[in-house]
């Protein structure tokens, strides 16, 4: 079952918080956009997780909510000048939220593999919304104005040297805000309504849950968190395009939470960065990225089974296990 | 009208086209649960097979084949080599797996065959326009694409119903606990359904390749609709597979020609329909 | 008598060609253990699943305090005050015993009151998860994975989820089954206590539970009902001898 990290595993997550937020003293630009990026990512999985992990379901169309944030700037753009973050964060989240909505009503109808075959449809017509209707700006993206940093007429600019900073620890902001909210929700007994839904569904319902409400709540949930991290990857680059939407986006998130830990809150963390890292080191060695790709995901799906959150030293494994439960009755 | 007519044709033609992928799609989900995202990309090798061979040779009938064997080897190699250990993964596990293959198979193609578009010729002799009714007159490649589709889902039926592995096939299909209860050896049937799939896939592919021509990631669209197919026309059936592919391949091809504004989400609005009103799908027996 | 807790008329569940409970009558009511009995195939279990909706009926009427529910979801039923357990093993196997049997009882709660609460604090639904665990004897295992419970606790576990909700109609298909005597003995004598202010409906194939605890007994043969009636007229019931006693004797 999903498990957040305890006491050691927090801080070991603070620490590891405190030091991408002391990026800035040292690093150079790039490597604080690239942190960025790997933070984005990050709330994008962390969003899925909420799917896979806490209620146990696969959905390949994630990536269209994604999407949906992100362009909710450009749409916001039709009204004039750069929006307030405060007006269209929660303009991203609304619209993400209602194609979620939208989306999971139909396709919690179907389970299993044609869930999967559904979200991934569904994301295709959002996709192909964006990507032929005017209301996307074009198939081969948009730039975006960045939203601004106003309040009430009062305006804090940032130049354009402090930029990547200040995105790196706004995106930090976001991502940690969004673990903590995850991890208090999973505390509540909607959360533990969700894990049990994972664990058997079936049982759920005889028990009186109406899973079908409560998976579309989590579908929808699930959508708006991504829809935030779409609105942060539009704010952090300044350019949408249909691609953000694309499924092969959702099937990367699938392969940082694989990646991270299936069985860990932080574990799509983890893989967001290992991701992008391992991305970054590939372009320097090969323009062949997807080959590198594909072959770490063969790799993992092969070997690395509980992901990089499921690495015990050797001695750590070598414990006692927990006492087998004595074996009275046969059936 | 003769414009409806051609319209009708080609959505036929497409539909059927549609079928020979998603019967193979709906086949190894229903025997094995297995879910092969890199299906498409199947198509598309057996798309490039064509450009290269009728490329080469000059004939696109010595593609055929070639496409078919090569499918029947391939798949046969993936079952063996791969699939066979993931049949009781988590989907989680089988989405990333096919999702690898994707990436590969098209990195591979991109480092054989680059990354340009290709258009394949249709055969001299079927290079012609038939004369249908009155003035309307129709491609006979397509009209050959068609009935070469009708005779294979013919030949599929008849296979299935009047075969032992097809039996066999069909009872795993529609409940997998059979297979053991039957003495069945399913080793075999799943090496049989997953390379006859791969290889009704690229046979797909290469007799597309005149049609759509040959391009980077062309299976992923390909892949999407054929989901559109398997939903709407119902779980794991080879009819469900044939009415869903031929409604989604004339409802496609009309929207587009007709529906300009709505051009590629009519078939997704269908799909919305269906799921509202009959969630297992059209043509699946309750 | 007052209106029954749960009444079935002429309930008839066909599959294909099978008709698995062939208009069966039958009604549970508040103060009374009702044990159904029969021969395997006898359509016991496909009657539990009707009764708790996770079968809908082909024909008949079913009635939960005089209404019409046979179309009902399953989760309307549990809500309702139906609680039912399992006759193949049915939990959340990576949670523990504790969250198993506290999800069972908050799902009665009004989802206002069900969802935002913390789970680790206590309140009203771990109050009565605690109780249920005690009632059924799996106290002392309330923190284990329920996954690593034996087979006989894992009977118990059933048991106790069915009873968290505070549940009018009991619905049990065969708890006892699998477990120790000892055990058993301690829950046929839960059950008795359960019946006074209950509906509970049992289904059993040791004989001498049945007749030692049951107020009144139907007997299924085939998907239809072959007599009902007191322990006693049962026992002495020629029918009931020919058909199905005989065979266990």
């Amino acid at each position: 079952m999903l498990t957040v990290a305890g006491r050691n595993g927090t801080f070991a997550l603070g620490a590891a918080a405190l030091a991408v937020a002391a990026l800035p003293l040292f690093a150079e630009a790039y490597y604080l956009e690239l942190a960025s990026t790997a933070l984005v990512l990050a709330m994008f999985a962390l969003s899925l997780q909420l799917l896979v992990g806490v209620t146990g379901l696969v959905s390949l169309g994630h990536a269209a909510f994604f999407g949906v944030g992100a362009y909710a700037i450009h749409l916001l753009g039709a009204f004039g000048a750069a929006p307030s973050v405060l007006l269209s964060l929660p303009a991203a989240v609304l619209l993400a939220a209602l194609a979620a909505f939208a989306v999971g009503a139909l396709a919690l109808r179907t389970r299993g593999f044609f869930f999967l075959m559904t979200t991934l449809a569904f994301g295709q017509m959002l996709f192909f919304v964006f990507h032929d209707t005017p209301l996307g700006g074009g198939a081969d993206g948009v730039f975006v104005a960045r939203p601004s940093f106003s309040l009430f007429g009062l305006e804090w600019v940032v130049s354009r040297q402090d930029r990547p900073t200040v995105m790196l620890l706004l995106n930090l902001g976001v991502l940690v805000a969004m673990y903590a909210g995850l991890a208090l929700l999973l505390r509540t007994m909607f959360g533990r309504a969700l894990l049990g839904i994972r664990a058997n569904e079936h049982r759920m319902r005889s028990m009186g849950f109406d899973t079908y409400w409560l998976q579309l709540g989590a579908f929808t949930l699930a959508g708006a968190l991504a829809g935030v991290a779409g609105h942060m990857w539009g704010m952090t680059q300044a350019f949408v395009s249909p691609e953000l939407l694309a499924w092969h986006r959702s099937a990367e998130a699938l392969l940082m939470i694989l990646l991270g830990g299936l069985g860990a809150l932080h574990g799509p963390i983890l893989g967001a960065f290992a991701f992008v890292g391992l991305g970054d080191i590939a372009g320097q060695i090969t323009e062949r990225q997807r080959l590198v790709e594909g072959l770490v995901i063969l790799v993992v799906v092969l070997g690395l089974r509980h992901g990089i959150a499921g690495i015990r030293l050797p001695a750590l494994r070598r414990l006692p296990a927990p006492a087998p439960a004595a074996k009275e009755a046969a059936p | 009208m003769s414009g409806l007519a051609a319209q009708l044709l080609n959505g036929v033609q497409y539909g059927l086209l549609l079928f020979l992928i998603s019967s193979g799609l709906t086949l190894i989900f229903g025997v094995m649960g297995v879910i092969n995202l890199a299906h498409g990309s199947l198509f598309m090798i057996g798309a490039y097979i064509a450009f290269v061979v009728a490329g080469g040779t000059g004939s696109l009938w010595l593609a055929l084949p070639a496409a078919v064997l090569g499918g029947l080897a391939l798949g046969a190699l993936l079952e063996r080599g791969l699939f066979r250990r993931f049949y009781h993964r988590e989907h989680l596990d089988q989405v990333l797996l096919t999702f690898a293959l994707i990436l590969l198979f098209e990195e591979g193609r991109s480092i054989l065959l680059g990354n340009d578009f290709h258009s394949v010729p249709v055969p001299a002799v079927l290079d012609v326009a038939v004369p249908m009714v009155g003035d309307f007159s129709y491609s006979a490649y397509r009209l050959a694409v068609l009935v070469a589709c009708l005779g294979i889902a013919g030949a599929m039926f008849l296979a299935i119903e009047r075969t032992r592995i097809g039996s066999a096939i069909r009872a795993a299909a529609e409940k997998p606990e059979m297979v053991d209860l039957l003495g069945l050896d399913a080793r075999r049937i799943h090496l049989v359904v997953f390379a006859v799939g791969t290889a009704l896939a690229m046979l797909a592919g290469a007799l597309a390749a005149p049609l759509h021509s040959v391009y980077p990631n062309m299976g992923h669209g390909f892949l999407i609709i054929c989901f559109v197919v398997v939903v709407v026309g119902g779980v794991g059936s080879i009819a469900g597979a044939f009415w869903g592919a031929l409604l989604i391949g004339v409802v496609d091809t009309l929207s587009k020609a007709y529906l300009p504004f709505a051009a590629g989400l009519a078939v997704y609005v269908l799909m919305a329909a269906v799921l509202l009103w009959r969630p297992t799908g059209l043509f699946a027996r309750s | 008598m007052s209106v029954a807790a749960m009444e079935a008329i002429g309930l008839t569940r066909r599959f294909g060609g099978l008709v698995a409970v062939n208009e069966v009558n039958l009604a549970l009511h508040v103060g009374e253990l009702h044990a159904v009995i029969g021969p395997n195939g006898a359509g016991k279990s496909t009657l539990t699943n009707l009764l708790s909706g996770e079968l809908r009926p082909s024909a008949g009427k079913l009635l939960l305090h005089g209404a019409e529910v046979g179309d009902w979801p399953s989760w309307r039923f549990a809500r309702a005050g139906v609680g039912r357990s399992f006759q193949r093993t049915n939990v959340l196997k990576p949670m523990t015993v504790r969250e198993n049997v506290r999800l069972a009882a908050q799902a009665r709660l009004t989802p206002l009151r069900r969802y935002p609460a913390v789970a680790s604090e206590e309140h009203a639904p771990s109050e009565a998860a605690d109780a249920a665990l005690e009632r059924v004897g799996l106290g002392g295992a309330a923190h284990r994975t329920a996954g690593t419970l034996s087979h006989g606790q894992l009977r118990q576990l059933e048991i106790a989820m069915a009873l968290a909700a505070g549940p009018t109609v009991l619905l049990l298909d065969e708890p006892l089954a699998g477990m120790g005597p000892e055990e058993s003995e301690r829950l046929a004598l839960l059950l008795k206590e359960l019946a006074a202010d209950h509906a509970v409906m049992l289904i059993e194939h040791d004989m001498d539970v049945v007749f030692a605890v049951a107020d009144r007994v139907t007997v299924m043969v085939d998907g239809r009902v072959l007599e009902n009636g007191t322990p006693e007229h049962i026992r002495n019931a020629a029918s009931v001898r020919d058909a199905y006693l005989g065979h266990a004797a």
